[in-house]
């Protein structure tokens, strides 16, 4: 059965989406610009969940056994080692499950996030009626 | 313990309700030329009341739970521990379940005791009634103040409805068992928040305030899902129980530290206490908090600095102290000086592994400090009444974060039993601040001297708030400051960094008394200076519809200050279940 690739990569471009998404709310002057922003933060997580929920059976794989151990009784590192093995040779783990609770999670969020955006939406709208603009520069009237 | 579905009824009642204001609201602004609109007032008035029923009901339940628990471990030995708890979404799990065992061909059993539960839950236990408690009965006052604040704007149905939502939001939020309930619950605060600080959208001052809200909120929740991906990834599950567990266990016993016992629980810790951390205003990211408050009706300035900021608190604490136990607190928070004294455990001689150094109290400590300082100078330079009560707020923040720096059972209490104490004083305050924004319609220091002898049953509550917040020694802002600095000296020999906490016991007595030079100019101002034009104008009486929900809150602060005992032993009660996390693992697993 062939594994996948490292985790990592895909880390790396969320971690790298990430500081996109904080520069984009940091510097830009445009309103929607800075709800695109937020949007690439909040996606940045979901693509880390995602990926993360793929490589569930490595996380299983080290540290299962552990709990089932320690309920029994066992509690010594070094048994730990010598009777993990055993209890890794039982139980299998398939390496193409993916976790659904990952799924369900970035699902909800990705509604969440939409209501989070609509709300963003109605701000920019009033604030385009009252200024006239949406350069956030030209209606810091608010101190700092 | 499981229990059915009406252990959610905190939540579901409020939402029920709102729908149903949503839809009497926009019926009867349509028929009998609108004349029958109070009716939408006293729904959602019954509904915070059927909501605080709900919750005293859910007090007592867990009060009971608790006696059979002290019975069983003292006469069998057997322990029952003390949280509800309701399962929802278990589809998830079975559906795995019946994926691995019958097409992956794994054996049930092993796979029963090894897979952690892809479900989530709510969990109550003392800690989320005592917010649940606080957010509801605010929620309830603040309802009954806005039928009369809220009688010139438009909309109302939209207010009334967010308020349900929101309170129910914050129910969730403190009812959450797991980091996927807390999240989404803490989007649908953030979204309702950011909503009814907008509200009257057709000025310039809530929009911008709003959107300002909005950005630091979104990019703080991103944080908190960031920091949950991070911990999903390292623990495979969500549930604070199992994830917690995990830590524990893999601190002693993963011979492979290198992917559990990593430096990335150091991100996950500092992005948690930013990420929540907006949401509480503790300093560096507290810029939204004085452009929100004073933008939003007075109803939601006190509903957002008595509680919205508190379920930043909440959540930091929960999931800090949950799945990060602090070191070295663990031998002297055994004691609790509420009965039983000495507390039935389910791991009699400790939880494995909380020997791993999380020290991020100091981190707590460093934030606190900042706001200390931060808030008092700035609160000094204030002329705008709510944006000082705003200042005021980040101030009894940091004071917050101090005590749950601490980190002992000591410090833990006085933290939960301050922030109940500001949300019942800082209420008041600015439930007072809207009668005079309403009477006057001015929030200016300038405009507002001597407006205490026009409307005396708020002043006289306002005073007394004011005086809550100094520390007054009757009434019941001193006892959690005392507590704050007390358990700072107490913790301090029992640490090789003692001096540490010596110094946060000190910086918390003097920005206390700094503290009082504001708080004194507003009763200076409120009482004591010549009245300026806009008060000798006024010669409407103060409303009573206003003016009760104030004085109950006032008579709340010398309640508790007289005899501060049922706060204090709620709060004693809310640090135990922090603190002796091994207890609520066994709760829920």
């Amino acid at each position: 059965m062939a594994i996948p690739i490292s985790p990592g990569l895909y880390l790396g471009v969320a971690a790298l989406l990430y500081g996109i998404g904080l520069y984009t709310v940091a510097t830009k002057r445009n309103l929607i610009k800075i709800v695109i922003g937020i949007e690439i933060l909040v996606n940045a997580a979901h693509l880390n969940l995602i990926a993360l929920s793929a490589y569930r059976w490595i996380i299983q794989w080290m540290q299962g056994f552990y709990v089932l151990l320690y309920t029994a009784g066992f509690t010594d590192p070094t048994t730990l080692t010598l009777y993990g093995g055993l209890i890794i040779g039982t139980i299998q783990y398939n390496p193409l499950f993916v976790d659904p609770l990952a799924h369900s999670m970035v699902m909800t969020s990705i509604v969440l996030a939409g209501c989070v955006t609509a709300v963003a939406l109605a701000f920019v709208v009033a604030l385009y009626r009252h200024y006239g603009t949406l350069d956030v520069q030209k209606m810091r009237r608010l101190k700092w | 313990m499981l229990s059915d579905a009406t252990l959610l009824y905190p939540i579901i009642v409020p939402i029920v309700f709102a729908i149903l204001v949503l839809g009497i609201g926009t019926i009867f602004e349509r028929i009998a030329n609108g004349k029958l609109q109070l009716a939408r007032e006293i729904v959602a008035v019954t509904g915070f009341a059927i909501t605080s029923l709900y919750i005293f009901t859910t007090y007592w339940q867990l009060r009971y739970l608790q006696a059979i628990s002290d019975w069983s471990f003292t006469t069998t030995g057997v322990f029952i521990p003390v949280t509800l708890y309701y399962e929802y979404m278990p589809a998830g799990y079975w559906l795995t379940f019946a994926y691995q065992v019958f097409i992956n061909g794994q054996n049930w059993l092993l796979y029963r005791a090894v897979m952690p539960p892809t479900g989530s839950v709510f969990a109550v236990d003392f800690l989320s009634i005592l917010m649940a408690a606080a957010f509801t009965g605010l929620g309830l006052i603040v309802c009954v103040y806005s039928i009369r604040y809220m009688e010139h704007d438009t909309g109302k149905t939209k207010y009334y409805t967010l308020l349900l939502i929101l309170v129910a939001a914050m129910n969730g939020i403190a009812f959450a068992g797991d980091l996927f309930t807390l999240f989404v619950f803490f989007e649908i605060m953030g979204v309702s928040a950011y909503t009814l600080v907008g509200f009257r959208k057709e000025q310039w001052e809530p929009v911008e305030a709003g959107f300002k809200y909005f950005v630091m909120g979104a990019v703080g929740s991103s944080m908190v899902l960031y920091a949950i991906s991070l911990i999903y990834g390292l623990t495979g599950t969500l549930n604070f129980a199992y994830i917690g567990t995990l830590i524990n266990l893999s601190q002693t016993l993963n011979p492979w530290g290198f992917l559990l016992g990593s430096q990335v629980f150091y991100m996950i810790i500092i992005l948690l206490i930013i990420g929540f951390g907006v949401k509480a205003a503790i300093v560096p990211v507290h810029t939204w908090l004085p452009d929100a408050h004073p933008a939003a009706p007075s109803g939601i300035s006190a509903m957002l600095s008595g509680v919205v900021i508190k379920t930043g608190v909440y959540s930091m604490a929960r999931s800090l102290f949950v799945l990060f136990p602090i070191t070295g607190a663990w031998p002297w928070i055994v004691r609790l000086d509420v009965p039983p004294y000495n507390l039935p455990l389910a791991f009699p001689t400790g939880f494995p592994g909380y020997s791993y150094p999380f020290n991020w109290n100091y981190a707590l400590v460093i934030f606190g400090v900042i706001t200390l300082i931060v808030a008092n100078i700035m609160a000094l330079l204030q002329q705008d009444l709510k944006r000082l009560l705003a200042y005021s707020s980040i101030l009894n923040i940091g004071f917050i974060m101090l005590g749950l720096s601490v980190g002992t059972a000591a410090g833990v209490t006085a933290a939960f039993f301050h922030l109940v104490n500001h949300a019942i004083a800082k209420g008041l305050l600015f439930l007072g601040a809207g009668v005079y924004l309403h009477s006057t319609g001015s929030r200016m220091l300038s405009d507002l001297s001597g407006i205490g002898r026009k409307t005396p049953i708020t002043s006289m509550s306002f005073a007394i708030g004011t005086l809550a917040l100094m520390g007054i020694p009757p009434l019941n802002g001193f006892w959690s400051k005392a507590l704050i600095v007390l358990s700072a000296v107490w913790y301090s020999p029992f640490v090789p960094e003692g001096w540490v906490w010596v110094a946060v016991a000190l910086i918390t007595v003097l920005a206390s008394a700094f503290s009082a030079a504001f708080y004194l100019r507003l009763l200076y101002v409120i009482w004591f200076s010549p009245e300026s034009d806009r008060v000798k104008a006024l010669n409407k009486r103060e409303s009573l519809v206003m003016a009760l929900p104030i004085a109950i809150l006032a008579l709340a602060c010398v309640a508790f200050g007289v005899y501060p005992s049922p706060i204090y032993s709620m709060a004693n009660r809310a640090a135990e279940v922090l603190l002796h996390y091994a207890n609520y693992f066994a709760g829920i697993i």
